[in-house]
């Protein structure tokens, strides 16, 4: 976190609430590193009215009275909330058009999508961040549902959207709304010691079988004390105390939007030194009857949601650090079914976000007027078709996500081999 | 002789055999067998090799053919045969006579065996299995020839047996046994058929002259009768049809993309060549058979076409899926499947008490006491089988089940949103649900008091079904199969039951009676009149249902009929029931759909029908499709016959549909572009009862009792079965899964099938041996898990009288799911997870202490030993030594390191708050928190040596310890 504005929130806290004199202000987790927000877009968004529309009416009721938008170098719908969001974000953006991911089954689309792989037994790309980048914080992932996979390489943990229970949990030597302890200050040092030493000896233990030998480092980690606990509540006060008011960038939030208030518990935690990586659940996709009205809805509160993703990270003083990887199942058909719904597409897209990178403010991989995925240039992909290129699949994705990171020669990435062929992988972020 | 030609050698050689257990079989011999004097020359068989292993009682049943060699007719140059029947020669396992009968045949098998061991009886899927009492000794033979140890130790009961011990290794009997069996032995004998042409009274086979026409048979220059010589049978094709379709569909389709000369499997051991090649399904199905020749390669290609094992190329068929069956299909005929691998014993195990304690917490949440814990080392592993299936009663054992199929089932989803789910649904199909509701509210229940009541029932309905199933040893198949369902308070009233089970009382009926169809038109059939109140805590109270439509009778199918599954995997107007078809085959079958084959959408708009007509789409929906048709009598949300006029579920866009080859027809139930309902290619023969079909198809079919395992296996290990890990571990998990399965399809009885799991290695490893490196470890776990929510929980109140907010407030903070948008359990701890644990160790101790304190000594749970009074150390360690038995199953002396630091730990603890002075069992420095209404009670000068202080935190410290919260 930017030390200034952690300073500014933190002297802030001090002087309105009284509880935050048990705060630990030296806290300094030590990570310096990337976070990554990953938004999973549940049960398959409509592209065609995000960031890969079409001017046909047939294809989303939108055309017929309205024109295609431009931000920038990006293209999107006139439709839902999209204006602020491609207006104000578009030099973060990588738009990834045209990804097949060669299903129309819900859960084997987001596994290929979040995972990279099909055939299951891979992590999620945030599971997969936090095993390599979040040893020494004391939430390395955060979910909230949907479809995520650890595939027990890293131990992950809700957070939800409501704030008092886990407050408790982390202030969990007296009762949130009372002073008088459970236990005295210096009993609670005894315990941890005994804790503590007993996990050593276990520790210490030879010939312990490997799936134990995991819990027992689990355990371990679980038990050491963190001062980011006690950075977290004074954060979430003061954000929580902005929200009163119009931001003042003039654009209006629902703070009670569940995917928004996942969204901000999960930057809070990456500011507060808790988590380097998140994992977000953006509902109300499914849009088999009542197409238009069911996707305005859903894709608002995520065009929004994103929007404030970056607001907040720049109020934190995170936004420089923050990776965003928005994804989905999979599309929606480039026609509407008898019921005004429309049906799942293999071919849908991507949205990659980052503050200031050079492969932002673009568009890779295309789809015909058909939304059917066009063949992209391996060495230098773009929007044009290249008949000896190569179809785009979330493993391209994927892989190039892996690299973006700085994650792909992991040795927990490489036990999780995408299976590309040599030679077929995509440049998407051209890093050579 | 190259593979490939043994294998249509094979091929045949098994038909042949099948063919040959019918009239020739020695068990239909009505001529007394006697050997020949001049055998001819005969082939030696290239299957059923005689020093095979006999599969055990773990195996698939024994094929009872035995040995055999044909005779070859032998056609003189005259054109006359020599012997013309049938004439069959046998290697026939055969014992003394004289000490089999009566003493084993009466006394033992027919007094004491047949009665398990028959057709129609609980073994009769055992390799022994007696039918006719003239054939008790060839059956006993067959078996004991190669198993006479194991049918000793089985008799004994030394290893398990389900009949129990039939004979006593003390006695005579046993003896008699043992002297039997020594005398078995391979005996050459013959058979043909009895046939007697010239009416000789000797039969032909052994008659020089059949047709006793005084010509000898060898000079005899016409035939007596017509002999069918078989031709020789071509090399090509063997069938040519699976062999045709392993290299096209199999190998040319995919493997051959990596498995070439220059692919990048060049190394695998399976180099296949392409279809430049003019002799390219010899070549390859040769490199297949000589691959498979080392046998423990069959489950490495079926795991490896799986995308498991790091298969490089991913995944290209699932197991069920055409093209996994071809290779299953070559498996079989090469007889190379169903061999249970084996491991390094490179471990060892924990005590029988370890695991019967950790079974007891899993199993019913129960801590044993320390009794009950030492009882189980004095145990055979037989009586200890027994003990912990003997866990498995109760409404902690009932928890465990209904739990652990919900993380599966996740039929409490209905409760995340019982408005939308039930209310809104049910006040216009079920009459008394609305009636109900309003009465209700003028009880003074709050709006959502009924509905969230009656959502609960919904969802704890196929949970109780299952419970209802295994607690009373009903065949497993019946979670399926029960032409019930179970009802409780409300349900039973809105289902027209004529039951009244108590709140939280489930009980079984057949008669789900309450749900109407809509009556000549196309409205729903309970009409609403929402009143004058529409707001505030009387809103609802002054509405009116009125019934127009017509009572139906829904059938039921088990598990797959009721509301909370049918509603959590709803269908729509374009899913067409086949979410439904999905998580059915994954359940019950354990056939992943979404996971079997890449969907190709290129080309989907050339075809009207992609489902009937694109090959890249029917390979899914050929097994989906049929399934999904047998859901056709429960609409969207899971009300039965919700279409117009009651008569189908069918939306209205397909039925008003005039265009196209398919359209709908009066009186269908199912859709006319779809497959029809079924299994496989067996369509549905009682369509208005088309689940109870699916039911009994899914029961019949191999792959149910696998399934079932898989099922199981989170709820008893704490995680998934491996996807991604050492080639060895998969394997020997899949094979050690088949081999339970292979035991469950026989007896069909969940909780043995638990006892299995929980007697695993995979269950009870605790450690490796010295200096085993890990990757040589292939069982990789064993010993304590994570505890669910639910069972730290009940390990709470088993051992503090308290469940604590595990599974209530921080429920989902600690891993837990709500089977809707969290349907994956946390399995790992983290530092949230162990903040919880902390929280409900210091936010608790104090009442639990202080409550067992008020107790006299001998009614506590845990302070047994002391007072708060007593100070002396003896003391106070022998307390220790009985907290860290009870609550972390470990066992320490008074004396030992371990107590020693404890006790140093209470001292320190008491110590720093003994300057308080404060005596009373309330402190004013600290708070003690209520729980449930449990409040603890002050009490003047309770504490007069300050030691309830001390206790606390000894309490909390181990409340919170790793063997505390892992089991």
């Amino acid at each position: 976190m930017n030390r200034r504005n952690f300073l500014k929130y933190s002297t802030a806290a001090l002087a309105s609430n009284a509880i935050m004199s048990n705060v630990t202000w030296a806290a300094d987790p030590g990570y310096t590193g990337e976070f990554l927000l990953q938004v999973q877009v549940f049960a398959g968004w409509d592209v065609a009215s995000f960031c890969d529309p079409k001017q046909d009416a047939d294809i989303n009721t939108w055309a017929a009275t309205d024109t295609i938008k431009t931000a920038g170098n990006i293209k999107y719908a006139p439709f839902a909330n999209n204006g602020p969001l491609f207006e104000n974000h578009h030099d973060k953006m990588l738009v990834v058009n045209g990804v097949n991911s060669f299903t129309n089954s819900h859960s084997a689309g987001r596994l290929y999508s979040f995972t990279g792989f099909n055939g299951g037994g891979y992590p999620s790309l945030s599971a997969l961040f936090a095993a390599e980048k979040g040893a020494r914080v004391p939430i390395p992932v955060i979910f909230n549902g949907g479809d995520f996979f650890t595939q027990g390489i890293v131990a992950a943990s809700k957070l939800g959207n409501n704030a008092t229970p886990f407050l408790q949990i982390l202030e969990n030597e007296k009762p949130t709304n009372n002073n008088k302890p459970f236990l005295k200050q210096e009993q609670y040092s005894l315990i941890q010691q005994f804790n503590q030493r007993r996990s050593n000896n276990q520790l210490g233990v030879e010939n312990t079988l490997p799936k134990e030998k995991i819990a027992l480092a689990d355990y371990d980690k679980s038990i050491q004390p963190s001062a980011a606990f006690s950075n977290f509540k004074p954060l979430l006060t003061q954000v929580e105390a902005k929200e009163t008011t119009p931001h003042a960038n003039g654009r209006s939030y629902n703070y009670e939007n569940k995917v928004l208030k996942q969204a901000k518990f999960s930057l809070l935690a990456f500011a507060s030194g808790l988590s380097v990586s998140a994992d977000i659940v953006a509902t109300g996709f499914d849009s088999h009857s009542d197409h238009d009205n069911k996707q305005a809805i859903a894709m608002s509160d995520l065009a929004s949601t994103l929007d404030y993703i970056w607001v907040l990270a720049e109020e934190l003083g995170i936004a420089d650090r923050l990776n965003v990887y928005v994804a989905s199942d999979f599309g929606r058909t480039p026609f509407y079914n008898n019921n005004l719904g429309k049906d799942h597409w293999a071919v849908g897209s991507n949205l990659i976000m980052k503050k200031n990178a050079p492969w932002a403010g673009k568009v890779v991989g295309s789809t015909d007027a058909n939304l059917n995925a066009q063949k992209v240039n391996r060495a230098a992909p773009s929007t044009s078709h290249d008949a000896n290129g190569v179809m785009l699949e979330p493993k391209h994705v994927m892989q190039a996500m892996r690299k973006q990171l700085g994650i792909d020669q992991s040795p927990v990435a490489t036990a999780f081999p995408l299976k590309i062929d040599a030679g077929d992988e995509v440049d998407i972020f051209g890093l050579g | 002789m190259n593979n490939f030609k043994l294998f249509i050698i094979l091929f045949f050689s098994v038909i042949f055999l099948a063919s040959c257990g019918g009239e020739g079989s020695a068990d239909n011999f009505d001529v007394d067998p006697q050997p020949l004097v001049n055998q001819p020359d005969t082939t030696e068989p290239e299957t059923n090799d005689p020093d095979a292993e006999t599969p055990d009682d773990n195996d698939d049943p024994v094929d009872q053919t035995e040995p055999v060699e044909r005779v070859v007719v032998e056609i003189q140059e005259n054109g006359n045969v020599v012997y013309q029947d049938d004439v069959t020669f046998s290697n026939k396992p055969q014992g003394d006579i004289d000490l089999f009968d009566p003493a084993i045949a009466t006394d033992i098998i027919n007094n004491r065996c047949i009665s398990c061991h028959s057709s129609g009886n609980t073994a009769q899927r055992t390799p022994l299995v007696f039918g006719d009492s003239n054939f008790y000794q060839s059956v006993f033979d067959s078996y004991a020839l190669h198993n006479g140890v194991k049918l000793l130790d089985k008799v004994s009961k030394s290893v398990p047996h389900n009949g129990g011990e039939v004979v006593a290794s003390d006695t005579q009997e046993y003896a008699n046994l043992e002297q039997y069996i020594a005398t078995i032995e391979l005996v050459q004998t013959w058979t043909a058929k009895a046939i007697d042409t010239d009416g000789d009274g000797v039969y032909d086979a052994l008659d020089p002259d059949d047709d006793g026409d005084g010509i000898k048979d060898v000079d005899d220059t016409f035939p007596k009768r017509d002999v069918v010589i078989e031709p020789e049978e071509p090399e090509q094709p063997i069938d040519s049809s699976l062999a045709k379709l392993i290299n096209d569909q199999v190998i040319l389709a995919k493997c051959i993309a990596c498995h070439t000369t220059s692919g990048q499997a060049n190394n695998s051991g399976l180099v296949f060549v392409d279809s430049n090649q003019v002799d390219n399904q010899v070549t390859n199905i040769d490199v297949l058979t000589t691959y498979l020749s080392d046998s423990s390669k069959a489950e490495t290609l079926l795991q490896k076409v799986q995308g498991l094992l790091n298969h490089t190329g991913g995944k290209l068929f699932s197991p069920g899926s055409v093209e996994y069956g071809y290779l299953e299909e070559l498996i079989a005929l090469l007889e190379l499947d169903d061999e249970l691998g084996s491991y390094p014993q490179n471990f060892n195990k924990e005590l029988k008490s370890q695991t019967y304690r950790r079974a007891s917490v899993i199993l019913t949440g129960n801590v044993p006491t320390k009794a009950e814990l030492q009882r189980q080392n004095t145990l055979s592993d037989a009586e200890f089988e027994l003990e912990i299936i003997n866990l498995m009663q109760g409404e902690g054992f009932k928890q465990f089940i209904k739990n652990g199929a919900n993380d599966q089932l996740l039929v409490r989803a209905i409760n995340v949103n019982p408005f939308q789910k039930v209310h809104q649904v049910w006040r216009f199909w079920y009459p008394e649900y609305g009636t109900m509701h309003v009465a209700s509210v003028n009880a003074g229940n709050s709006v959502s008091t009924f509905r969230n009541a009656v959502a609960n029932e919904l969802a704890e309905a196929p949970l109780e079904l299952i419970n209802y199933v295994v607690q009373n040893n009903k065949p497993y198949s019946e979670i399926l199969t029960a032409d019930y369902t179970m009802v409780s308070e409300l349900t039973a009233q809105i289902f027209k039951t004529n039951l009244s089970p108590n709140y939280g009382e489930y009980v079984r009926t057949a008669n789900n009676l309450g749900q109407q169809i809509k009556n000549d038109n196309n409205k729903k059939p309970v009409v609403w009149d929402k009143g004058a109140i529409e707001s505030g805590s009387l809103k609802d109270s002054d509405d009116i249902y009125t019934a127009t439509g017509t009572y139906v009778s829904l059938p039921n199918a088990g598990v797959l009929s009721n509301y909370s599954y049918l509603n959590k995997y709803f269908t729509t107007a374009t899913n067409r029931n086949r979410m439904r078809s999905r998580w059915t085959n994954k359940f019950f079958l354990g056939f992943d759909i979404e996971k079997s084959s890449p969907r190709l959408v290129d080309g989907d708009l050339q075809f009207d029908y992609p489902t009937l007509e694109n090959p890249n789409c029917i390979v899914c929906h050929v097994v989906m499709d049929p399934i999904a048709g047998t859901f056709q009598n429960f609409g969207e949300d899971g009300i039965y016959r919700d279409g117009y006029n009651g008569e189908h579920t069918l939306d209205e866009g397909y039925r008003k549909n005039k265009e196209g080859l398919y359209t709908f027809q009066s009186g269908d139930l199912w859709y006319r572009d779809m497959l029809p309902a079924g299994f496989g290619d067996e369509p549905v023969d009682t369509p208005d009862t088309s689940l109870a079909f699916l039911a009994k198809k899914i029961i019949a079919d191999d792959r149910f009792a696998a399934a079932s395992v898989q099922f199981w296996w989170p709820a008893i290990f704490g995680e998934d079965l491996l996807e991604n890990d050492l080639d060895s571990r998969i394997l020997a998990q899949q094979q050690f899964i088949k081999s339970v399965a292979a035991n469950f399809a026989q007896h069909q009885n969940l909780k043995r099938m638990l006892a299995q799991l929980i007697l695993s290695d995979w269950f009870r490893a605790s450690a490796s041996k010295q200096a085993v490196e890990e990757q040589d470890l292939v069982i990789y776990r064993g010993g304590k898990r994570l505890l669910t929510p639910e069972e730290i929980s009940a390990k709470s109140k088993s051992l503090t009288g308290f469940e604590l907010e595990y599974n209530t407030t921080y429920q989902a903070f600690y891993g837990g799911i709500d089977s809707e948008q969290v349907t994956k359990r946390v399995r790992r701890m983290s530092s949230p997870l162990f903040n919880v644990a902390k929280l409900q160790a210091n936010k608790y101790s104090c009442l639990i202490a202080g409550k067992d304190f008020e107790k006299s000594k001998n009614n506590r749970k845990l302070f047994t030993v002391v007072n708060l009074s007593d100070t002396s150390e003896s003391l106070i360690k022998a307390q220790l030594v009985t907290l860290y038995e009870r609550l972390l199953g470990e066992t320490y002396g008074n004396d030992s390191a371990e107590i020693n630091a404890a006790y140093q730990l209470f001292i320190d603890a008491q110590n720093s708050v003994i300057a308080s002075n404060e005596k009373n069992i309330l402190k004013s420095y600290e708070r003690c928190e209520s729980f449930n209404g449990n409040t603890l009670t002050n009490k003047t000068n309770g504490d007069p040596e300050q030691t309830f202080s001390a206790w606390k935190v000894v309490l909390t410290a181990l409340l919170s310890d790793y063997s505390y919260l892992y089991e």
